[in-house]
């Protein structure tokens, strides 16, 4: 996870970011081919890192990520309606693009090649994708799943954004905020932050992950739980949200 | 664990259903999970498109 410090400027430079890409969102929806390219360089590369650390093979990645701009361009109209925030957008859907490619691999047996990206990565990067690639490797027929739960889950995303988009104002003050709560997430007990890793990169349910890990559901539910319960009270400290339920 | 995927497709059908019911409590927090999963999902390193990715992508689009 990153770990830069949180200055002055990069607290105004992510909020900036954020108000540019509503902006472009505009434009997009007025059928703009400029201000889609223009996302594509400001957001591609966050967009792609997430998907490689997904599908492993950049060929792969790539064709999802031409697939999650695409979904844009039509969506755009619906999407700026909202006034929730692309970037949650674009990164919620690419996810479960991704996923929804690496769960079709696994239902006909193929395996996703190691990436060449895999020397760049940190060292908790490379810990997460190995726990991935050795949980693939364990993979069999009784605990594959059909693709149509990934398609439902997008589908919904796409009809329905106004009941999961948080707003542009929401993911903005995240955002200035990127270096303290990655930080904070880093804190996260490893065995909790490892089933998470393995639900959000490996695209595992939680009954795929206590066979993978050897643990009872029970304890792997219990343990994804907490980390989710962690993460919230971190974003709240952080962002100064704390709500009355906690 | 809906937005994060671990849901059973029942359990998934049931909370979309709910959340289409205009639950407001419910969708607050499906928001405040969705922030999650965006940070986390930011964890990985940022990796640059192919240098004919986004030309391939403009193509494309303006096709249809």
């Amino acid at each position: 996870m990153r770990t830069e410090a949180n200055t002055g400027s990069s607290k105004s430079s992510g909020a900036n970011q954020e108000l540019k890409t509503e902006e472009l969102l505009g434009r997009l929806a007025d059928r703009e081919v400029e201000a889609l390219a223009s996302l594509y360089e400001d957001l591609a590369p966050k967009l792609m890192g997430l998907l490689m650390r997904i599908l492993s093979a950049r060929p792969d990645a790539e064709s999802a990520l031409q697939e999650v701009f695409v979904r844009l361009w039509k969506e755009a109209p619906g999407i700026a309606q909202t006034k929730g925030s692309l970037a949650a957008w674009l990164v919620l859907t690419a996810r479960h693009v991704a996923l929804k490619r690496l769960h079709a691999q696994r239902t006909v047996g193929a395996r996703p090649t190691q990436s060449r990206h895999w020397q760049g990565r940190t060292k908790e990067e490379k810990a997460a994708g190995k726990s991935a690639v050795l949980a693939r490797k364990e993979d069999k027929p009784r605990e594959r799943r059909s693709t149509k739960g990934d398609s439902e889950t997008l589908l919904f995303l796409a009809a329905s954004p106004q009941a999961w988009m948080p707003s542009a104002e929401d993911i903005a003050l995240a955002d200035a905020r990127m270096g303290l709560l990655q930080r904070a997430f880093n804190q996260m007990p490893k065995p909790q932050r490892h089933a998470l890793e393995l639900a959000l990169f490996g695209g595992y349910t939680e009954a795929e992950i206590a066979e993978q890990l050897g643990e009872p559901l029970g304890k792997v539910n219990a343990g994804l739980r907490a980390a989710f319960t962690f993460l919230r009270h971190r974003q709240h400290a952080v962002l100064g949200t704390w709500t009355a339920d906690i | 664990m809906f937005l994060l995927g671990t849901l059973s497709d029942e359990g998934s059908r049931e909370l979309r259903e709910h959340l289409n019911q205009g639950c407001e409590h419910c969708v607050a927090r499906v928001k405040e999970a969705a922030r999650t999963v965006y940070l986390l999902s930011l964890s990985a390193r940022p990796v640059s498109p192919g240098p004919k990715a986004k030309a391939d992508l403009l193509r494309l689009l303006l096709k249809k």
